[in-house]
């Protein structure tokens, strides 16, 4: 197995805020492989976004990250000081956001705003980053390049800006790519199209991506792998293809059941009930135990994260913080839920 | 799309007509008041003798219907003439503000260079440094300048630097230095305010989500702020600098007063105590005029500032 493209141990990341602390990650493990989709889904406030903005420290006013470690191509991204992950920012990793449609300078046209990544990373000339604008525009596929290149942001629409932040963001040929809810802002029809796009381009160009979202519709036709994040932690991680057959997470299995099916007209909505925790105090055993229909007493002491090591009955590279997992849990217990 | 297909003429031609409109009401409200004041310029303490006072009246065409001076006033503006002052025998309200603007332009024109030059950077330092020292201190003077009228500010300096340390003369603009201090009072309030403006106006732009963008482009922080920040931030200010500059141009009585400086509002006030009633119509005129002229500025640099900024109807 080769070494991974990104490995995080341990990352917490905490926001100081007048109204008290607010832990939005605790204690995150992530490995990235070359060319991976890997998807980061959860509730708002579960730590996704926080999670994959902090390997790049792009926090907001406030954040902290107070432990980790981000290995990132033999390097710890967080020892690097502002000016040298600059250097990384932009270049080997390229970021593309929620909403494109105040993502991008209003008062700057994209082809400027596209062209100063190159000239900030390359040694080339403006005539020349340019000529690369209008390429990236190609390739994410903007019809007429050469005059839309001039147009500022407000002309575009949402979807063709996304393509403008995509193009931004694959300008310097990153190995990695944080996308950060990317199609959430986005009409239906137009968000299969930007991820149709960026798989697209991870065949081609064969960077990783990291793919937050809060919509599992998003991970099962994108992602490779997926991790779901709760309460700032990891509730369940497993390759795409076993997280839908054999969701072990009450939590995994809470989400799988809350997408509607449109077969079924007589189906009512059914959401995970309760609310997600207040990360300023957050609940000293397993996050989710407060909403859990399978809660335990045990729960009120934090699980451990199994593997198939442990629990035979997880899949290869599927592993779940659940004390229903624990090799100690009576087997008749996991039937029960199962 | 260049600047001038998001201000087409028409646009701008209606705009000027309204400024037209705008001043016309001006024009009619002042004369209205002036007619309305009970007494007039002629009567005061020493009592004329009724012939000089009739011939007087006669003169500036006061014994006629109102309507038909009004007319006549009128008729003057739209020649540009205001008329001749009341009080100053052979003096037009032209040249005295043409006079006074002299002056306090050359104050004025300091102040503003003052109040952009020296009030932004500091704003923009203040912002860098959010929190730190340099911040502090910037925004401590700059309460302090908002916080001290501008006539204490101009007695003590006067106190300190003329009369005490003797660096500066006390009053009028013969040597460069005379500028200072009438400057500095002049401009002081507004720099402080602009500087205060400048930081906030900035420091919350540096939240908007195109500024991570920006910082996830592996720029530095200071082009981050400088580049991204900065043009959208600018706004607000160039929205307040539009009266403030008219106010500049058309000068402080108390500055005037306190450094003998005969400029345009020393004029005005003493036009009014001297019921020279076309020099304050005239005044008066000539400052909504010139108001209105800074904001249709104002509104014409938003064009440049934000691209999204469009006038009049565009197919």
């Amino acid at each position: 197995m080769t070494a991974p493209l990104l490995s995080l141990r341990d990352l917490r990341t905490e926001y100081r805020t007048d109204r008290g602390t607010v832990q939005a990650v605790r204690g995150v493990d992530l490995t990235l492989h070359r060319g991976e989709i890997l998807g980061l889904v959860g509730e708002s406030g579960s730590g996704k976004s926080v999670t994959c903005m902090s390997i790049l420290k792009l926090l907001k006013r406030g954040g902290h990250i107070t432990s980790g470690t981000a290995v990132y191509d033999g390097t710890d991204l967080l020892k690097l000081s502002e000016a040298q992950l600059s250097r990384v920012r932009g270049d080997k990793i390229g970021v593309v956001f929620q909403d494109p449609m105040s993502a991008l300078n209003p008062t700057m046209t994209v082809g400027r705003q596209i062209e100063e990544v190159l000239l900030q990373h390359r040694k080339i000339s403006k005539k020349a980053a340019r000529a690369r604008a209008i390429e990236l525009f190609k390739l994410v596929r903007i019809p007429s390049a050469e005059t839309r290149i001039d147009n500022y942001p407000h002309e575009f629409s949402g979807g063709m800006r996304q393509r403008v932040m995509i193009a931004i963001a694959l300008a310097c040929d990153p190995d990695l790519l944080i996308a950060d809810e990317p199609t959430t802002a986005l009409d239906v029809t137009i968000q299969r199209q930007i991820l149709a796009l960026l798989k697209e381009l991870r065949d081609r160009l064969g960077m990783a991506i990291i793919l937050v979202t809060h919509d599992l519709g998003v991970i099962a036709e994108t992602a490779d792998r997926v991790m779901v994040l709760y309460g700032g932690q990891v509730m369940e991680q497993a390759r795409v293809t076993d997280l839908f057959e054999a969701p072990q997470h009450p939590y995994t299995r809470g989400l799988l059941a809350a997408i509607p099916d449109p077969r079924r007209s007589d189906s009512a909505l059914s959401p995970v009930p309760g609310s997600p925790p207040d990360m300023r105090a957050p609940p000293s055993g397993c996050p989710f135990a407060p909403r859990c229909p399978n809660a335990m007493a045990i729960c009120l002491t934090p699980p451990d994260l199994y593997g198939a090591g442990d629990t035979p009955r997880l899949r290869p590279a599927q592993y779940t913080r659940c004390w229903l997992a624990d090799p100690a849990a009576p087997a008749d217990l996991m039937e029960a839920t199962g | 799309m260049n600047s001038a297909s998001r201000m087409p003429l028409a646009w701008l031609g209606q705009r000027v007509l309204m400024m037209l409109v705008t001043l016309l009401a001006v024009i009619t409200l002042t004369f209205a008041l002036m007619h309305a004041v009970p007494g007039g310029p002629f009567v005061s303490e020493k009592m004329l003798a009724p012939e000089i006072e009739a011939a007087l009246n006669a003169k500036f065409g006061l014994d006629q219907p109102v309507w038909r001076q009004y007319l006549s006033y009128l008729w003057g503006v739209l020649q540009f003439d205001l008329g001749p002052s009341f009080k100053y025998p052979g003096v037009s309200v032209n040249s005295m503000i043409a006079e006074g603007l002299a002056v306090t332009a050359q104050t004025g024109l300091l102040a503003i260079i003052c109040v952009v030059a020296l009030g932004v950077p500091t704003g923009i330092v203040a912002a860098l440094n959010r929190g730190r020292w340099p911040d502090t201190l910037a925004m401590f003077v700059a309460s302090l300048g908002i916080a001290v009228p501008s006539y204490v500010i101009a007695t003590v300096s006067l106190y300190v630097f003329a009369l005490r340390l003797g660096w500066t003369p006390a009053f009028g603009l013969d040597d460069w230095r005379g500028y200072i201090l009438p400057v500095f009072a002049l401009s002081g309030f507004w720099m402080s305010f602009v500087a205060r403006l400048t930081r906030s106006s900035l420091l919350e732009t540096m939240e908007l989500d195109y500024i991570m963008t920006a910082r996830a482009k592996g720029l530095p922080a200071r082009t981050v702020m400088l580049r991204h920040g900065l043009r959208n931030s600018m706004i607000p200010v160039v929205t307040v600098l539009g009266p403030v500059v008219a106010n500049l141009l058309t000068g402080s009585f108390v500055i005037e007063q306190i450094f003998a400086l005969p400029g345009i509002g020393r004029h005005f006030v003493l036009s009014i105590t001297n019921r020279d009633y076309t020099a304050i119509m005239g005044i008066t005129i000539f400052y909504a005029a010139f108001l209105m002229l800074m904001i249709l500025i104002v509104d014409l640099l938003y064009l440049w500032l934000d691209p999204r900024i469009s006038y009049g109807d565009r197919k």
